[in-house]
């Protein structure tokens, strides 16, 4: 029954990956289409607001520019809510300004898509900071993703000197994706018991007579865009685990379709946008071979329970439920936790850092190699960046000039992949083996030992992944945690972004070379081997050392 | 004081991805077409 709850909704997903993929196609082909009489009115509006009169395409560099530009004055406004909170409306809890290293680390989380919390929502925002900063920048920072990936995508399959608009996709995004599917997934888990309320908290006497607070909030406006723009984090601290964000296993099925289908379907688009639909289904096999994987180890490490306490005579027979929802047994629990690493969305519907050590290697894995789907739009730029250094090497081993799209690779675009490449264990071996090494980094260990370890390695991990879930048992609410995570976070989200556009800026300014009997075919099996072969000797082989450091040696200790 | 350090800290952080982005431009403008 377990496995056949998971195939389901694998099947949903695949089946959703087609219509899903060409409607994202046709938002941003700028091509004319039965959308624009839908969306057009509303958007030229926008356009004219903000006082885009004509939608030039941009060159690379004026791309990153705009959309850094947009990030940065995005930041600062989110940054003075925070600190003012106490003093603006919509604060019936009476919550009071946020602390400044804080708000440094929240406001670089959500605009990095993250959304790595070292608070909780209910005890620490108001319903104000809630919506114009949480909420805002959960569609801000994911529009900002689906943009820069489709720009790649363009500079990779088109040719000419531009790669789109990015204005013009920004407003697409939120337009035609983000706020009339959130919309709609918002009705839905109203419908199915999800608050959404701009009372206060609520004060009840229990059975037993005490009184206790329930928070409430607009809990299903936020749950709709975290999973959707593969944000992450919650309205609550517990996340999706809560009876108010998550309340049955339909909401659950609902939350892992809503932050894995449209991640899903981008490989879908990109081969759409080549003109070669073989090529986007070669991307999709790898991912979703790489996620099999995954899942599978995850839920067969939790359903073989902990040893430890099977030691102790305690029935296993359900397998290890420590840190899980009733309700959502261990089936759903490893489905949530794989896809939400995959996407890396982030938010829980179980406490990760109760996983077993094996358990808690699948989502630690998938975020070290940040390709198994990806966030929106990054999992793709990633994986693409994985497919261009596989023909390189596949050309270097044959002797001939590597080609990826009828494009030749060369020196210049393999250097900013190499620093795309290094640049992401740099940010989480480095900032670890510092937290290792100062009272103020192992002082906020929680479990010596082995796990101790692990607790370490996955909050950079997930930071530089943008993933923002941890294995919370670690203190992480501390000047140092909140700074260092903040800066990998950045670095994290804008170095690739950067470096990718930058090749995309090169290769869209290239004639394409005629194909010929001797182009090494990147649209067949043979080449998805090939690139899993690539992202898991360069990905794995990398983090390999310091997984067998923690979540390894901590399971032999528990055999 | 500390919310000033945080702000130059913020701009400083994205100060240099425009320092990045332009080593980008200069990596790939090395060369010219090919």
């Amino acid at each position: 029954m377990d496995i056949l709850q998971m195939l389901i909704v694998i099947a949903i997903l695949v089946l959703l990956v087609k219509p899903l993929g060409t409607y994202v196609y046709h938002v941003f082909s700028n091509e004319h289409n039965r959308l624009d009489k839908v969306f057009g009115g509303p958007e030229r509006l926008i356009y004219k607001l903000i006082g885009l009169k004509r939608r030039e395409g941009m060159s690379w560099k004026i791309y990153a520019l705009s959309f850094i530009t947009t990030n940065i004055i995005l930041a600062a406004f989110s940054y003075l809510i925070l600190r003012l909170q106490n003093v603006l409306p919509f604060n019936p809890n009476g919550m009071g300004s946020m602390e400044p290293t804080l708000t440094f680390n929240t406001v670089i989380s959500f605009i990095t898509n993250t959304n790595l919390q070292h608070y909780s929502g209910e005890s620490a925002l108001s319903y104000f900071s809630q919506m114009a900063v949480i909420m805002m920048m959960m569609f801000t920072s994911a529009a900002t993703g689906f943009s820069v990936a489709i720009a790649f995508v363009r500079g990779i399959t088109s040719k000419g000197q531009t790669i789109g608009n990015f204005f013009e996709d920004f407003v697409k995004a939120h337009t035609r994706i983000f706020l009339p599917v959130s919309f709609i997934l918002m009705l839905v888990l109203v419908a199915l018991q999800v608050p959404q309320t701009l009372d206060p908290t609520l004060t009840v006497k229990t059975l037993e007579g005490a009184m206790q607070q329930i928070a409430i909030g607009p809990v299903a406006s936020l749950e709709s865009i975290k999973h959707l723009g593969t944000n992450g984090g919650g309205f609550f601290g517990v996340n999706s685990a809560h009876p108010f964000e998550n309340p049955n296993p339909l909401t659950n099925v609902i939350q892992i379709l809503s932050m894995w289908a449209l991640p899903a379907a981008l490989p879908y688009t990109f081969g759409l946008f080549a003109k070669n639909k073989k090529q986007g289904w070669v991307v999709f096999t790898a991912m979703m071979c790489l996620f099999l994987v995954f899942l599978s180890a995850a839920y067969t490490s939790e359903k073989m329970g902990n040893p430890a306490l099977s030691a102790l005579g305690i029935d296993a027979s359900q397998g290890s439920m420590e840190g899980k929802e009733v309700r959502f047994g261990i089936a759903q629990s490893a489905l949530f936790t794989t896809v939400t690493a995959a996407a890396t969305t982030g938010t829980v519907n179980n406490m990760h850092d109760t996983l077993t050590p094996l358990g808690g290697l699948v989502p630690l894995g998938e975020m070290m190699l940040n390709v198994v789907f990806g966030g929106k739009g990054a999992g793709l730029i990633n994986m693409l960046m994985y497919a261009i250094l596989a023909v390189f090497i596949c050309g270097l081993m044959v002797g001939r000039t590597p080609e990826f799209l009828g494009r030749k690779i060369e020196p210049r675009e393999m250097k900013l992949i190499a620093v795309a490449i290094l640049a992401h264990p740099f940010i989480i071996l480095v900032p670890t083996a510092i937290a290792f090494m100062t009272d103020l980094g192992h002082g906020a260990i929680t479990n010596p030992g082995y796990h101790g370890i692990s607790q370490v390695l996955y909050e950079f991990t997930s930071s530089a992944a943008n993933n923002g879930s941890g294995f919370e048992g670690l203190g992480d609410n501390t000047p140092f945690w909140n700074i260092s995570t903040g800066l990998v976070m950045l670095l994290g989200r804008y170095i690739s972004m950067i470096a990718m556009l930058a090749v995309a800026g090169s290769l869209v300014r290239k004639q394409p070379v005629p194909e010929t009997i001797g182009t090494f075919r990147t649209d067949n099996g043979l080449f998805t081997g090939l690139l899993i072969g690539t992202v898991l000797l360069i990905g794995a082989l990398t983090f390999l050392p310091v997984i067998v450091l923690g979540p390894v040696a901590e399971y032999l200790t528990l055999r | 004081m500390l919310d000033v350090y945080m702000i130059v800290a913020l701009l400083a952080s994205f100060g240099l991805f425009y320092g990045f982005l332009t080593w980008c431009g200069s990596v790939i403008d090395q060369t010219g077409e090919s």
